[in-house]
């Protein structure tokens, strides 16, 4: 071969090797992963699960959610076009899908990890059997009763006004699993709550399996009351409303003394000696001059007023009922 | 030249063996590689049905009183639906594990067993694992079957290329409906409510560098009273603690049994004790692990078994059992190269304390020392090393060793532990 021949084998030779190197160069992958920005989001779409991942060409993704049964994997590499990849697939039954963004796969070593995303995803509701309100509670330190009881709770009347003497009955029936009367001696506990806080709670004990209260509320509104013996209880709701005033009380000057009343509720009768009675003064505007609490005897409630310059409204309230009158 | 009838026998043999050889060879190819998969896949398959066992000797299950009020199941006993929760548990273990679907339709129904499908349907067999299960039964189902809250410690793992990858230790709380279908008790609707990492705390102190600990000969679990005594009476007059009680990495019933009388006995003397596994700490022997330590409340702290410092699945699997007991300290022996992993924390923030051999200068604050073990054979290269390690930690203080290493058979100490346990006293 002349010298010529043999320079132009060379350069094909050179040109070959060139061109027969692969075309994936892991160095200038690495340097392309590095200049192109990692992002990633996981979210929930409705029934779905989105992921939206953007970086590197060839980049793999994965996304792992906890179900009961196990992890549900999905895996999937970036295309070579620019601009985010979007995937979706149905929600599964997790609490929390994690996903990863590794870069290209590198000839030393682990892939580096370019971005996380985590997303948590709320519970379905569960359907509680309706016997079990209590489900979610800690554990009770409760001693367990010797034996189950069945029993019922009433009140009556189930609104009560308040003023009248109309107090609620409550009266409890415990029974044992056989339908036989609960043990005399048996105690149950009352309680209730009220509006704005109100609470009263009384224990009595059974005798031949019936236990019963008499309450009369002070605060209007409705009251939830709750029996318990053991592990029974039981609740009921009862209402208490304000009474009302029968007809405009007279409002009369005694020397420096008030006197508002007689008070009558609608069916004619005075109030109880001692129910409480709040009187203020108001002047134009509507703001609060004076106040006292007094209590009414004979159905007339007395007060000494102090000198007041501009009122021009005497409120009364009793027993959750109000009326509003001309100063006089 | 002519060739001959003979000649052309000769040539058809030679090329009829050749074919023969070459259709032989590539039967025996064929036949050989489903062999081997199958092999593989049985053997897959054994290792997937171990995972799935549950340590029958310390019950992974324990119920929670009723809330007030629930009605109790009637022709079911609580036995019955713990064996059934229980086993659909195991199922899943294995069917994930093995890629093997085939019993999930006798333990799952409904959309448990759909779930589980989709799991099991999956390229990579992830470890799926569970312990320390809490269940509160809360009624019967309106559409017939039993409801039960739950609450139990899972930890899950993807395979890969070398070792476990995607390690995530998580308490759950589910809702579970079993219903008797066929005659047999199966989980049919599972809603998990919540799956979440509770916050890691610091691991308890625990003042090893005071520490004149024994470990008791593996028969321990057969002693007699009268053997207790002895031993006891040794422990008082030199000052032994605590007594470190060795088990295997699978104890069975009477074993545990045993344990729990130990610690009764240990209690009652005033002398503390503590449990050591000597088998490597995996990620798989950590359900075992979880329920035996439920079992040791009167133990002072585990030594968990031989950890390696840069495996991801010890590392989980002591995350797993602090998490799980985060009030019970933690020891172990710790080899291998020091390696940050990703996603797990430090050993430091795991072990309260860990176990090495002396060596020359002071001790760290948190270690333990112990001696290295009898070589097997007295070759005249491998010198016993335990006699100068005895000597370095009665200098240093703190330490861990064989009782039969510090005592001969008449109970006086031995001419090298004699030094030891005069020293610190």
């Amino acid at each position: 071969m002349t010298p010529p021949a043999r320079r132009l084998g060379a350069a094909l030779l050179a040109l070959c090797l060139v061109a027969c190197r692969p075309a994936g160069d892991p160095p200038a992958s690495a340097a392309q992963a590095a200049s192109v920005p990692a992002s990633l989001s996981l979210r929930a779409a409705g029934t779905d699960v989105q992921l939206r991942a953007s970086g590197p060409a060839g980049a793999r993704w994965q996304v792992v959610c906890d179900t009961f049964a196990g992890p549900l994997v999905w895996n999937g590499t970036l295309p070579p076009v620019p601009g985010p990849a979007v995937t979706r697939w149905p929600r599964p039954d997790a609490r929390s899908c994690e996903a990863t963004l590794h870069a290209p796969p590198d000839r030393a070593g682990a892939p580096t990890l370019l971005a996380r995303a985590v997303l948590t995803l709320p519970a379905a509701p569960t359907t509680t059997p309706a016997a079990t309100v209590t489900a979610a509670a800690p554990p009770s330190a409760l001693p367990a009763a010797p034996a189950p009881l069945t029993g019922r709770l009433t009140v009556t009347p189930a609104s009560v006004r308040l003023g009248l003497r109309e107090p609620w009955a409550a009266q409890v029936t415990l029974r044992r699993a056989d339908g036989t009367p609960a043990p005399d001696g048996t105690p149950v506990l009352l309680s209730a709550d009220g509006p704005a806080g109100a609470r009263l709670s009384a224990t009595r004990v059974t005798v031949n399996g019936e236990a019963s209260w008499q309450l009369t509320p002070d605060v209007p509104g409705r009251y939830r009351l709750q029996a318990r013996a053991g592990r029974w209880q039981a609740t009921a709701v009862a209402a208490a409303q304000p009474a009302l005033l029968g007809r405009r009380p007279p409002v009369l000057w005694a020397g420096p003394d008030l006197e508002v009343g007689p008070l009558r509720w609608t069916t004619g009768a005075y109030p109880d000696d001692g129910t409480p009675v709040t009187l203020q003064a108001l002047n134009r505007s509507g703001r609060v001059l004076w106040t006292a609490q007094v209590t009414t005897a004979q159905g007339v409630a007395r007060a000494r007023v102090p000198t007041l310059t501009g009122a021009v409204t005497l409120r009364l309230s009793v027993a959750g009922a109000g009326e509003s009158l001309p100063w006089p | 030249m002519a060739v001959t009838r003979l000649t052309v026998l000769k040539r058809a043999a030679f090329v009829a063996l050749l074919l023969g050889t070459l259709l032989g060879g590539l039967l025996a190819l064929v036949v050989a590689s489903r062999g081997l998969e199958r092999a593989s896949r049985a053997s897959s398959q054994a290792s997937a049905l171990n995972l799935a066992r549950r340590p029958e000797a310390a019950p992974p299950l324990r119920w929670l009183p009723a809330p007030p009020g629930a009605p109790r199941p009637d022709g079911v006993t609580l036995e019955d639906l713990r064996t059934a929760y229980l086993l659909g548990h195991s199922e899943l273990t294995y069917a994930a594990r093995s890629g093997d679907p085939s019993g999930l339709s006798g333990r799952l129904a409904g959309n448990a067993l759909s779930g589980a499908l989709a799991v099991t349907r999956q390229e990579r067999h992830p470890l799926l694992l569970d312990w320390n299960h809490r269940a509160r039964l809360l009624g019967p189902d309106p559409a017939g079957g039993w409801q039960l809250r739950v609450r139990y410690w899972t930890a899950r793992a993807l395979p890969g290329p070398d070792g476990w990858t995607d390690l995530r230790v998580t308490r759950r709380d589910a809702q579970v409906t079993l219903r008797e279908q066929s005659g047999v008790w199966r989980t049919t609707d599972v809603t998990l409510l919540a799956d979440t990492r509770p916050d890691l705390r610091a691991p308890p102190a625990l003042p090893v560098r005071s520490w004149r600990a024994v470990t008791l000969p593996a028969d321990w679990t057969d002693w007699t009273p009268a053997r207790w005594q002895r031993t006891l009476t040794l422990a008082a007059r030199h000052d032994l603690r605590p007594l470190v009680l060795p088990l295997p990495a699978q104890p069975t019933r009477e074993q545990l049994g045993a344990l729990r009388a130990a610690l009764t006995r240990l209690h009652a003397a005033a002398r503390p004790a503590a449990l050591a596994f000597s088998a490597p700490l995996t990620l798989e022997s950590v359900p075992v692990r979880a329920a035996v330590a439920e079992h040791a409340a009167l133990a002072a702290a585990l030594l968990t078994g031989p950890v390696r410092a840069d495996d991801p699945g010890s590392r989980a699997a002591l995350l797993a059992l602090r998490l799980t007991h985060p009030h019970l300290p933690l020891l172990a022996p710790v080899d291998g190269p020091a390696a940050d992993l990703p996603d797990l924390p430090a050993l430091n923030a795991l072990l309260s304390a860990q176990l090495r051999a002396p060596t020359p200068g002071p001790a760290a604050p948190q270690v333990l020392l112990t001696a290295p073990p009898a070589p097997r054979l007295p070759l005249p290269g491998r010198p016993d090393r335990r006699g100068p390690a005895l000597t370095l930690a009665a200098w240093q203080g703190g330490w861990l060793l064989p009782l039969d290493a510090l005592f001969g058979p008449d109970d006086r100490p031995t001419p090298d532990a004699a030094l030891l346990l005069e020293a610190g006293r």
